[in-house]
């Protein structure tokens, strides 16, 4: 069973406490304590203060030390001033970097971005064109933004992260909305009943494996999979095999 | 002998390990599904949980008797399989003495669980509570969150003899205040149960610490057995210290054989 962590961030944020990993290396060693052959990384100095652009061209030097086992993911960010970095500038980026997976990291605040359609829709569109997985996390969004977005832009392939224990209540009625709508585990999507009770309702295709590192540890998700009662082929579409698939889908 | 790092890694029950679930419940989150008590049984024995601790989870709403009902009547369905805390309210001063002891007087019941809302810990509502813990050498499970011990830490200094757990340690990777107690008061223990897991913060709790004040709880079924569970096996610490965590600690607490 091959684990993709499609949720996982490499480099330095501004606000790091001193217990958490932040160097490639660092990530590495716990890649391979607790068995995740690959990740799909962000710059965490993209998700500081909306540095998308320079946090890419960190990520992409980082992401190389650790050789096939980074698999980078471009952070995607409105540019208010033109080119370069209109969303087909983007394409080609991702493109250059081998980026088969994006992120949007909207901030909270009047000097960031949030996810209005008037300003990130072309982004939105050349993803739902290149058939790219896009994660977002909802720290900094509301279900109804989740919502709007799934609906202007029905083919998305969007993931979210940071989905709590107890989101259902919005969770499900979105998801039956939005079929091409998917959840990572990430940091603590972790009902009870947890994957049977999710795969009750939907297909295993929609449930993924992330782990929040560097912030978050792997391993209370791996065993909250691995002690699930489903079978053996959801398991690993779910640690992996539903990223991959997506992945290999995508055509920047 | 099995790591027990590979139970979690191939999804084995912990058939050979004496576990101990210090923080649990019965009942129904409002905005969870419903969860039955022999599904939760159930997912016990598929991790192999020998007992839980459990408080009720009506008392979140207010119903602190309605949920030390549950608490009884799932001890009487599963013989073996649970242990009883009975939540109590600084909110309802008056109701602390006489539930206690209609608790207490039931079958199984060993601790007392406490939330912090609308009244701190170190309020003198809550003497009553902590008075008939010392008398009976019942812990406390105290609700924490992220760093803010809402006076924990007062009761505690105040009441040596009694044993507080602080539910949720390290939430918010608020850790330091938590270690910062726990090193100052030893009648103060660590509760794990919190749905996410900091990078590397288990390991720094026992290192600090020791694995000997530190307990671990599932929180079910507001969430995952597995993941709090799972969270223990692969954490970058002796298998010894994973099994006072898992049972010997809160064992001891609690006085369970």
């Amino acid at each position: 069973m091959e684990i993709v962590d499609c949720y996982c961030g490499i480099g330095p944020w501004r606000n790091r406490d001193g217990l958490l990993p932040w160097r490639p290396d660092e990530i590495l060693g716990l890649m391979d304590y607790f068995g995740i052959a690959r990740a799909v990384v962000y710059g965490c100095s993209s998700a500081s203060i909306a540095a998308a652009p320079d946090g890419n061209t960190a990520l992409r030097a980082r992401a190389a030390a650790g050789g096939d086992r980074f698999l980078p993911a471009l952070t995607l960010a409105p540019n208010p001033y033109g080119p370069p970095l209109t969303a087909a500038d983007y394409a080609q980026e991702l493109r250059a970097a081998g980026s088969r997976a994006a992120w949007l990291m909207p901030q909270p605040g009047k000097q960031a971005h949030g996810v209005w359609d008037w300003l990130i829709g072309e982004l939105l569109e050349m993803c739902s064109e290149a058939r790219l997985p896009l994660l977002l996390d909802v720290e900094a969004i509301t279900p109804d933004d989740v919502h709007r977005i799934c609906r202007d832009h029905p083919r998305l392939r969007l993931i979210l992260t940071g989905i709590g224990y107890g989101c259902d209540t919005w969770l499900y009625p979105l998801l039956r909305r939005h079929p091409e709508l998917r959840v990572c585990l990430g940091q603590f999507y972790i009902p009870a009943g947890g994957p049977m009770l999710f795969l009750k309702h939907f297909a295993a295709e929609r449930l993924l494996f992330g782990s929040g590192l560097p912030h978050f540890s792997p391993g209370g998700l791996i065993a909250h999979v691995m002690y699930a009662a489903i079978p053996d082929a959801d398991k690993e579409a779910i640690l992996g095999g539903n990223m991959k698939a997506l992945m290999q889908e995508a055509r920047p | 002998m099995t790591a027990l790092v590979d139970y979690a890694r191939r999804g084995l029950p912990l058939a050979d390990v004496p576990v101990l679930d210090a923080h649990a419940h019965v009942g129904r989150m409002p905005n969870q599904a419903a969860c039955p008590l022999e599904a939760q049984v159930e997912e016990m024995d598929r991790l192999g949980i020998d007992a839980a601790a459990i408080s009720g989870e009506l008392a979140l709403t207010g119903e602190f008797e309605r949920g030390n009902d549950e608490v009884a009547d799932a001890i009487r369905r599963y013989p073996g399989r649970f242990y009883g805390y009975c939540h109590v309210s600084g909110n309802y001063p008056e109701l602390i003495g006489p539930e206690l002891e209609r608790c207490f007087a039931m079958e199984r019941f060993r601790g007392i669980k406490v939330y912090q809302v609308g009244c701190r810990f170190d309020d003198p509502a809550f003497e009553p509570a902590w008075e008939f813990a010392a008398a009976r050498n019942a812990p406390v499970l105290a609700h924490t969150w992220a760093g803010d011990l809402t006076g924990l830490d007062a009761a505690a200094e105040r009441h040596p003899q009694v044993n507080f757990m602080t539910a949720h340690a390290g939430s918010g990777l608020a850790y330091r205040s938590y270690l910062a107690v726990a090193e100052r008061l030893p009648n103060v223990y660590l509760d794990l149960t919190y749905s996410r897991e900091h990078t590397n913060m288990i390991e720094h709790f026992v290192e600090r610490l020791g694995p000997d004040r530190i307990v671990w709880g599932s929180d079910a079924p507001c969430f995952s057995m597995s993941h709090q569970l799972g969270k223990i096996l692969f954490a970058r610490i002796p298998d010894e210290a994973k099994r006072k965590i898992i049972h010997d600690t809160a064992a001891r607490l609690l006085g369970v054989e």
